[in-house]
């Protein structure tokens, strides 16, 4: 399931790919990596699974890459950076459902989340967490827009 | 039918009698806080004030707020002042006390941030001060709302010596049906103001649920991760958290904290002396006040009614005592009763969702308003039991049920405001209820406990000025104990000795007042070096 | 007029502290003789050993605190008291939950003589500039803490500030986090389509500080001192991994250091 992690944030992003492209020539162990940053699991993982959901690193093995879309995102503006998260949201939930569904309330996704067996956001923490995602992934990409009870999406 | 507009006009005159006067102190006690951190001067004495007078039961003033305002002023104006005066004294201080709080916990770097845009003092006060100040307002209005209604009945109708003094309210209405007998009306008058206290509760808890919403910081406790502020993990916490506002808003009740946000690396600001010397100044006109009302009412007494009063200080003073050992007795009771079912009800989620609003809608209906009531059903199967001391019972029952409240809310707040890790060293530790009472539950709620207390013992004093002098409390029953320094001050305010109240009102007053700085502020300040239970838990 | 305009073509200041002492209440000195000069398009840092003072100095630097002795001049006048013009960016985040994300942009505009419509495009536009256009109605609470920073750097953007003071702005943020706000922070500062002239960092974190700035002064003893001026000249972006990044990471250390006693 490709899935954009609760915990992964815009900010982690750009660190992440920085790092790998500035520093570790674009490709490294993720432990190195662990290391170099003074990060642990936590602060690591959710960015690293989701940078590879949304194909800009490879991650496998133990190993780090930054692709080619990865290193053209570091490279970009801010509008450039949006539009190429915009259209890599497209094939990862919880965005995958926000497309189909087109303007949606935060309760409506949640249960259409349910349906499309998407487990990452049904839990007690679930209702805050899609909604920090929806907007630091959505908004933020221009992906979404924000209506008075929910979301639209506006691509 | 004109019956019941009459009542429901009195309950509404009423209502926006307390609700106006909270009001009125919120806005007030705003102003009041920005001079206080503005001034450590003026801050002293405010301080110092609050404490002495929230302290110190408002009724025991009434007998020279009365000489003040109805021979000062006089006419339906006076009296309606003096009815206000006793009900915004009731609600006061707690609110002064939480915005002080407020403004005083304010984030430096918000402050900064407002300083940084150049605000003048409306705009500081505007989008700063009073947004933060409001989740602790909040958790404060509860207790200020029962505060406010329990005095009503004793507030609208008065009497010294031949006088009968009455404002509109459903105090005075309902005075009027007792005395009539008209009991289809008392009926309707108890029932109408059930459904308007009830109305405010709900209103008061869904202003709540929004206060913590949108006035509350995520940093409130914030969550740390190696040393460093983990925002998400607050954040997350207090989502969660928000589902159960009154859970919330505990952090925010009134239990004091210390001064955290000390001058850490700047230095007293030179500049602006001048405002500092306006408060200063305004300081110092309040303490002025105060000490000219003391005085001006000390050379209003004649030299040989001094002499009487002296002579008569020895009783008063045991009067006192017995009064003590009553304030003692409901004290125990209620705390017993309060650490038991506040307990009970902060760890069953279910009885507390139903018990909690009926308890906090109870409190708010004054006990003084259907005490009479109670006494008429009971009194005869009472009397058959315990005879003699059938009065002193219900002296001390009126007493539990107008404080049982306070110490009961503010428990209930300490355990709702338990960092968890402490339940789940209970549970790692397998200790056994008493155990877990002793150790861990009532030791880190103290400091909330404390504040309870005091505010309990304030309210105590309040229930037995009614109580233990209540003439006619039926037909020609009167409720009466067989000594009180509460049933002297009653009985020389209804006979018109004035001097002779405003004397055991003073005595009084010092004496509680000397007990609430060596007592209660020395409790309160070992509740916070050692009990402020958030600080038990540290991440590193 | 003129002469002043003379003197800033000369010197290029933008901000200049000069000559700053500095004591407690207590007696205790916190400053002697600080001065520092930050430059038209530099970004300057000031580090130093914890204790040292390096919040106090940037208080003083932004007119909130009173130095003894010592003035600052912004573009040429002396400050007095804090401005819009000199905005102060926290380490931790200041946003106020009780407004939307424009409106605690608005919050710096308020003391102006600016009509509403005027600060509310205003907003947007400083909104935009830190990438968060579509977030105008939503409240810090629905916002992750990347997201908030972005917000509290727009509030300072919208009046239109000369000088950023950034104190340890990083330092609550997970080291991923940080890099990526520090190289999207970065380039926003510089876009180059604001007013802003400098900006003057503090911080502990010596990595950091070679990454962003142009200038590092080094305070250390006590009552503090400028004890050494670093000027960063690798081009960026920087690798702390290179020998280079190295080697000026090792002279800061040792103007950190007790200097080697005579044999």
């Amino acid at each position: 399931m490709d899935v954009i992690d609760p915990d992964a944030r815009i900010a982690d992003l750009l660190g992440l790919l920085y790092v790998l492209n500035n520093i570790f020539d674009g490709k490294t162990d993720l432990y190195q990596l662990e290391k170099e940053m003074e990060v642990d699991l936590d602060d690591l993982m959710p960015i690293v699974y989701t940078a590879s959901n949304l194909g800009l690193v490879n991650a496998e093995s133990g190993d780090i890459s930054i692709s080619q879309k990865g290193i053209e995102y570091v490279k970009s503006g801010m509008n450039q950076r949006k539009q190429i998260i915009r259209d890599s949201l497209k094939n990862i939930e919880p965005f995958k459902t926000a497309l189909s569904m087109g303007s949606f309330t935060l309760d409506d996704i949640i249960d259409k989340l349910k349906e499309n067996d998407v487990p990452t956001f049904n839990n007690p923490d679930g209702t805050h967490d899609l909604e920090v995602i929806l907007i630091e992934w959505g908004i933020y990409s221009r992906f979404l827009r924000k209506t008075d009870d929910g979301f639209e999406v506006i691509l | 039918m004109a019956a019941i507009i009459l009542i429901t006009l009195a309950v509404l005159a009423t209502v926006a009698r307390v609700i106006g006067l909270i009001i009125l102190s919120i806005i007030a006690g705003w102003f009041l806080a920005y001079a206080s951190i503005k001034s450590k001067f003026f801050e002293n004495i405010y301080i110092i004030l609050i404490e002495i007078f929230e302290s110190v039961p408002v009724i025991t003033f009434f007998p020279i707020v009365l000489i003040i305002f109805i021979t000062r002023i006089g006419g339906p104006l006076g009296v309606e002042l003096a009815a206000d005066f006793l009900v915004f004294t009731a609600v006061v201080w707690n609110i002064w006390m939480g915005e002080y709080q407020a403004f005083k916990t304010v984030p430096r770097e918000m402050v900064e941030v407002v300083e940084n845009s150049r605000f003048g003092l409306f705009a500081k006060l505007r989008y700063l001060y009073i947004p933060f100040s409001v989740p602790r307002i909040t958790a404060n209005l509860f207790p200020s709302i029962s505060d406010g209604f329990f005095y009503i009945t004793v507030s609208e109708v008065f009497e010294v010596g031949v006088h009968t003094y009455q404002t509109f309210g459903i105090g005075s209405v309902l005075d009027t049906f007792v005395a009539d007998g008209q009991l289809f009306n008392i009926e309707m008058a108890l029932l109408i103001m059930g459904i308007a206290i009830v109305a405010i509760i709900v209103v008061l808890r869904e202003f709540s649920k929004y206060a913590v919403g949108r006035y509350t910081l995520d940093t409130d406790a914030p969550v740390m991760k190696r040393g460093r502020l983990n925002i998400r993990e607050t954040a997350r916490v207090f989502a969660v958290l928000s589902k159960n506002p009154l859970t919330r808003l505990a952090r925010y009740y009134k239990y004091r904290e210390a001064d955290k946000h000390e001058e850490t690396y700047e230095k007293k600001e030179k500049k602006r002396k001048i405002y500092k010397y306006i408060y200063a100044a305004i300081g110092i006109i309040i303490l002025a006040a105060v000490l000219y009302g003391a005085v001006s009412l000390i050379t209003s007494v004649k030299l040989s009614e001094w002499g009487v009063l002296i002579g008569k200080t020895p009783s008063l003073l045991t009067g006192l005592g017995y009064d003590y050992i009553r304030v003692g007795t409901i004290l125990v009771i209620s705390m017993a009763i309060a650490i038991f079912l506040g307990y009970y009800l902060a760890v069953n989620r279910r009885a507390e969702k139903y018990w909690i609003p009926i308890i906090q809608s109870l409190s708010a209906y004054p006990a003084p308003i259907y005490f009479p009531f109670l006494f008429i059903l009971t009194e005869p199967f009472i009397f058959g039991i315990f005879g003699v001391f059938t009065n002193e019972l219900y002296v001390l029952s009126l007493g539990f049920i107008s404080t049982f409240y306070y110490v009961f809310y503010s428990f209930w707040m300490g355990v709702k405001a338990m960092p968890s890790e402490y339940w789940e060293v209970t549970r790692n530790l397998k200790l056994g209820y008493f155990k877990k009472m002793r150790k861990v539950v009532i030791p880190s709620t103290f400091p909330y406990l404390i504040s309870g207390i005091s505010s309990t013992i304030n309210s105590a004093w309040g229930g037995l000025m009614i109580g233990e002098y209540w003439p006619d409390i039926y037909g020609t029953h009167s409720l009466t104990v067989h000594a009180g320094l509460m049933k002297t001050i009653d009985i020389a305010t209804a006979t018109g000795d004035i001097a002779l109240a405003a004397w055991g009102s003073l005595i009084f007053g010092i004496i509680v007042a000397v007990y609430s700085v060596l007592f209660t502020r020395k409790m309160m300040d070992l509740a916070q070096k050692k009990y402020v239970a958030e600080e038990g838990v540290y991440s590193a | 007029m003129e002469a002043e305009i003379k003197n800033e073509n000369v010197s290029n200041s933008v901000l200049e502290a000069d000559g700053i002492y500095f004591s407690y209440d207590n007696g205790y000195d916190v400053f002697e003789n600080i001065n520092i000069r930050a430059d038209s398009g530099k970004f300057i840092a000031i580090i130093g050993p914890s204790g040292i003072g390096k919040s106090t100095l940037l208080r003083i630097i932004g007119g909130f605190l009173k130095p003894d002795k010592g003035i600052v001049k912004l573009m040429g006048k002396t400050l007095h008291e804090p401005t819009p013009e000199v905005a102060l960016i926290h380490q931790s985040i200041v946003t106020f939950p009780w407004m939307d994300a424009q409106e605690n942009v608005m919050l710096s505009m308020k003391a102006k003589d600016m009509s509403r419509d005027e600060m509310e495009s205003k907003a947007k536009e400083a909104l935009s500039r830190v990438g968060l256009d579509g977030f105008e109605d939503l409240y810090p609470k629905e916002m992750s803490g990347g997201m908030r920073q972005r917000v509290a750097i727009a509030r300072a953007f919208a009046a239109d500030p000369y000088v950023f003071l950034m104190d340890e702005p990083f330092a609550h943020l997970d080291e991923l986090t940080a890099e990526g706000l520090r190289q999207d922070i970065y380039n926003i500062l510089f876009s180059g389509e604001t007013p802003l002239k400098s900006v003057i960092m503090v911080s502990h974190n010596l990595t950091e500080v070679l990454e962003l700035a142009d200038e590092i002064y080094i305070l250390n003893n006590i009552p503090a001192t400028v004890v050494g001026k670093v000027e960063v000249t690798m081009p960026r972006p920087r690798n702390p991994r290179s020998d280079n990044f190295n080697a000026n990471l090792d002279a800061l250390y040792s103007y950190l250091t007790p200097p080697r006693k005579k044999k």
